[in-house]
């Protein structure tokens, strides 16, 4: 923080993004902690229709995924840094790399949808589908919302690198960013790596 | 060498061996039980590394640094016992 509040601007002192930001992602979080509650108290009701189902996963697609998605983060971190230094170029850069594995995630998944529903299963193919389009597909929505916050950072950083309230916009941007690439590391084996083992 | 490469970059270097790691070992290890809490664990530590690093959670106020290390655990007590091991 102190790279870019040399004059001790006090909305810079509280550490990276808003009180804000914190809260709405913390309250994210407990929903998704209740999924993932919900989920494992059905798949112990029915344990071999989750294991089932889950073999007709391709870890593969979702490892590419989350390549994606870390390598995002990775980007919008740069972008964070870069911004702090009020280098506008290296900002744009960074976000444009990261919109571009955004976009990575959602084709990806995209495709991963429709080669499942092209096979004839969807959420009323079982209750592991139920939940593996519920967990995903809300996860999705929270990928496309970030990628939209992302693209508005990208097309104010040339005017507003600089500025202390868009470093609070770009870090709460990447706050929720880095939120929704912590919710994946676990849905990822959660959903695609637990049948693997033997 | 790693001097040069920023942190961020250092950060991702280390998620992306930790991902590959755990899809090695549920692929290609034996032991259900310990595999499933390998993996977990393992994505416990990469949300960790994203948590402190990329979101830079200790420089926030104490009280969410706390809270998000709690969901971080709270969850992967959950996965790791929600597939048998406790």
């Amino acid at each position: 923080m102190a790279e870019l509040n040399p004059a001790g601007d006090p909305i810079l002192e509280k550490g990276p993004g808003t009180n804000g930001i914190w809260t709405f992602v913390f309250i994210d979080m407990l929903v998704f902690l209740m999924f993932f509650l919900v989920y494992l108290s059905e798949r112990h009701r029915v344990p071999d229709i989750f294991i089932e189902s889950q073999h007709h996963l391709t870890p593969w697609v979702a490892l590419l995924s989350t390549v994606a998605l870390l390598t995002s983060s990775w980007c919008v971190a740069e972008s964070v840094h870069a911004t702090r230094r009020g280098d506008a170029r290296a900002v744009i850069r960074w976000l444009s790399f990261s919109l571009l594995l955004g976009g990575v995630f959602v084709i990806n998944k995209i495709v991963e949808y429709s080669g499942k529903i092209s096979a004839g299963i969807s959420p009323a193919t079982n209750s592991f589908f139920s939940f593996y389009f519920l967990i995903t597909g809300i996860h999705f929505l929270h990928v496309c919302a970030g990628m939209i916050f992302i693209a508005h950072c990208r097309a104010r950083a040339s005017q507003e690198t600089g500025q202390g309230l868009y470093l609070k916009k770009i870090e709460n941007t990447g706050l929720f960013w880095h939120f929704v690439d912590i919710l994946w590391l676990f849905i990822f084996p959660l959903l695609y790596l637990t049948e693997l083992a033997r | 060498m790693m001097r040069r490469l920023s942190m961020p970059m250092r950060i991702w270097l280390l998620l992306m061996a930790l991902t590959f790691g755990s899809v090695f070992i549920a692929e290609e290890m034996s032991g259900r039980q310990i595999v499933v809490a390998a993996i977990f664990l393992i994505a416990a530590v990469k949300a960790e590394l994203v948590m402190d690093h990329y979101m830079e959670a200790r420089h926030t106020q104490r009280h969410w640094l706390i809270m998000y290390f709690i969901w971080i655990i709270v969850v992967t007590l959950l996965l790791v016992g929600g597939h048998g091991w406790v």
